[in-house]
């Protein structure tokens, strides 16, 4: 039960060394910078910077990074209440009601709800993670490769609730994903393959490049399409931390939205949205006051910050326990892990304790500096996002470019990038979900290995598959959660748009 | 930029609606993407193998189909709803689409521009150099996006490309190439000469 505790402590002299001090110092501030951008969330600011973590020491690149996502999560509301504008999707619901609280002057009350459910729930999250990650990781030590390809089946249906509301199209981008895994090397054979004759195939595409091309550069180019001229909108609002009676009320929305967010975070596939969108409607029930949700419900924001922020730690769970990553930002996470060399897997935990530490201070580190700054941070935030977007966009399309080029210094590479971007651009527009396909390119070579290997070990038996125990229970999971997947996320789509249309 | 950003009160005729259009030219696309590879690996003869139950063919085979058959799915659907229905200019909704900001003049053509320009501008990085490239890159896209200040646009432009250059090739030793510059660079003895 307490075993997480070692793990736990150790990351705390971590954020004394100086140079992860450093480094979750940045994070905090990137992920604060790109959170507040409409539009640009903590997947963005992966890929931005993915290329840089490779220059740095594996714990100090997991801190920065889980920096990031802890700032970017606190930092997509503010917009979200002063202007209406949720920096990212999870944000949605503080958009409606905390931008609802700001025209009637609350802005301080909505901006200290914020802060506190926030603060609150990463924390609490923090310890969650650890509690639920290492008897998972442990149950693992059982696996062989028909078991892993069914985990990695499990991943493969985090798809379907990535799909949205058009369920070909979701499949297709999966389709797509494999097919970025299929191109060029064989993992079993070690053959080449389907390299169409060009000489820098033959060691397959390469998937970082392709993963920030798809997640990244794609949402770039989408917000090309417009032309920005925000920077005339004067906003002036007031900010008083309000007295603690005014926030009583908030303790169980707040450990609701902890809860929710965790869990539903580490169903792979879910991540932050649905995350916030389900602990809103969660609060919502639970509340006195239910007519106030919409029109300006602190309960509403806190549950949604909470549930937003803790869905920070529950991601890590399927990423770090399994190697399935449950989101884009967490493709990209296991991207930068498989760069230094680390093989993300049932395995990872044991073989990198101090890896999981450093993860887990930097999730701390973000959330102790957001304690301390966060408060003050809402008016420069603001002042930001009113900068012109313009150069924004441009600038980071050109950073994005540069950092790729990084990697290797090949050409290929970038062109692979914006190859990448642009079909994510056009799947963005017409209702193919580029993560579905990122998160398949991540796992496309896996899966074709352990279903390969499997079949191998079991001499060509398919029906192995499903007698031996675990693989049975695993795909029997998988089948439930790609249920509870349609439906949840058919449910979900129609909530929020009838939320965002009244 | 006049010609991008049409009026839309000017721009409300019934009739196919050229997003419909698209949407279909894209599941073309990704259906003959699909083709493509299913039949590569129909093709491609089997390599000797003696554990290998399944080879390397199949799974891109059927990876290649999967993507094929749901394309033609999606080809067939929405042709058909685009026979049988007509939708007012600008109503056609695409369920999942990542929508615009309300408010905001937007422009498929600007997107597609701003691609090729950065597709472009990278192409010729080893003749013109990343300097002068990323710098023309920025300022043409800047304009592009509406960016009305000169000052702005060429200050971005010069800004990003030496903070880029300072960081990259002096201090972090990845050489983004140089293109015709890097003999003024190699004289003055800031990067190595031919690496």
């Amino acid at each position: 039960m307490f075993d997480f505790m070692p793990i736990f402590l150790d990351s705390l002299p971590m954020l004394f060394d100086p140079t992860i001090a450093l480094l979750i110092l940045a994070g905090y501030l990137v992920g604060m910078i790109v959170g507040a951008l409409p539009g640009l969330g903590p997947t963005l600011a992966f890929g931005l910077v993915l290329p840089f973590t490779f220059l740095m020491e594996p714990i100090g690149a997991v801190a920065f990074l889980l920096s990031i996502s802890a700032a970017a999560m606190y930092s997509n509301s503010v917009p979200a209440i002063l202007m209406g504008v949720p920096g990212s999707t999870a944000a949605v619901m503080t958009a409606i009601d905390g931008y609802a609280l700001h025209r009637q002057g609350k802005s301080g009350l909505a901006l200290a709800v914020q802060f506190v459910a926030a603060a609150i729930g990463q924390l609490i999250s923090i310890f969650f993670f650890l509690l639920l990650v290492i008897p998972l990781a442990r149950l693992a030590y059982y696996f062989l490769a028909p078991e892993l390809f069914a985990v990695f089946m499990v991943g493969m249906v985090a798809v379907v609730s990535l799909t949205g509301r058009n369920l070909s199209k979701g499949f297709i981008a999966a389709g797509i994903g494999l097919a970025i895994g299929v191109i060029g090397f064989d993992p079993v054979g070690t053959t080449v393959r389907l390299d169409y004759g060009i000489y820098a195939l033959r060691q397959g595409i390469p998937v970082a490049p392709a993963l920030i091309g798809l997640l990244a550069l794609s949402e770039l180019i989408r917000q090309s399409r417009q032309a920005f001229g925000w920077k005339d909108s004067a906003v002036e609002f007031d900010m008083k931390f309000p007295k603690y009676s005014a926030l009583k009320r908030l303790w169980y929305p707040i450990m609701s939205g902890t809860v929710v967010g965790t869990l539903v975070g580490a169903l792979p596939g879910a991540g932050g949205t649905p995350a916030a969108l389900i602990a809103y409607q969660q609060a919502q029930i639970a509340s006195k006051t239910p007519e106030e949700f919409g029109n300006g419900s602190i309960e509403g924001i806190a549950a949604n910050e909470a549930a937003q922020n803790a869905s920070n730690s529950g991601e890590l769970i399927p990423t770090i326990g399994f190697g399935l990553p449950g989101s884009g930002s967490m493709a990209l996470l296991l991207g930068a892990l498989a760069a230094q060399g680390f093989a993300p897997g049932p395995r990872f935990i044991s073989n990198n304790p101090q890896l999981v530490s450093g993860l887990v201070a930097g999730l701390l580190g973000g959330t102790i500096l957001m304690v301390i700054t966060g408060w003050y941070m809402s008016k420069a935030l603001l002042k930001l996002v009113l900068l012109n977007r313009s150069a924004v966009i441009i600038l980071a399309m050109g950073i994005t470019i540069v950092g790729v080029y990084s990697l290797q210094a090949r050409l290929f590479d970038v062109v692979v990038c914006i190859i990448c971007g642009i079909v994510g651009y056009l799947m963005l527009r017409y209702g193919y979900p580029p993560a579905a396909a990122a998160l398949t390119a991540v796992l496309s070579s896996d899966i074709e290995k352990n279903f390969r290997v499997g079949l191998n070990l079991t001499r060509g038996s398919y029906l192995a598959f499903v007698t031996r125990p675990y693989t049975a229970m695993i795909l029997g999971v998988a089948l439930l959660l790609a249920f509870w997947g349609i439906r949840g996320q058919v449910k979900l789509s129609r909530q929020a748009r009838t939320k965002v249309a009244a | 930029v006049p010609g991008i950003d049409k009026d839309p009160a000017t721009d409300e005729r019934p009739g196919i609606d050229k997003d419909q259009v698209t949407d279909i030219v894209v599941a073309v696309v990704f259906t003959a993407l699909g083709l493509l590879i299913a039949v590569t690996a129909w093709r491609t003869p089997e390599p000797f193998r003696s554990v290998d139950v399944l080879g390397p063919n199949r799974f891109p085979l059927l990876v290649g189909a999967g993507i094929a058959i749901l394309g033609i799915f999606v080809i067939v659907k929405q042709v058909y709803l685009a026979v049988t229905k007509t939708f007012q200019k600008g109503s056609f909704e695409i369920p999942g689409q990542a929508g615009d900001e309300p408010d905001v003049p937007a422009s498929g053509l600007r997107a597609g521009i701003v691609s090729a320009l950065l597709f472009g501008h990278v192409l010729l990085w080893e003749t013109l150099g990343f300097l002068l490239s990323s710098m023309l890159f920025v300022i043409v896209s800047m304009r592009l996006m509406k960016e009305s200040s000169w000052k702005l646009t060429i200050g971005s432009a010069v800004g990003y490309t030496v903070v880029m250059f300072v960081m990259f090739t002096l201090l972090l030793g990845v050489a983004l190439p140089l293109g015709f510059t890097e003999p003024i660079f190699v004289r003055f003895g800031l990067v190595d000469a031919i690496r």
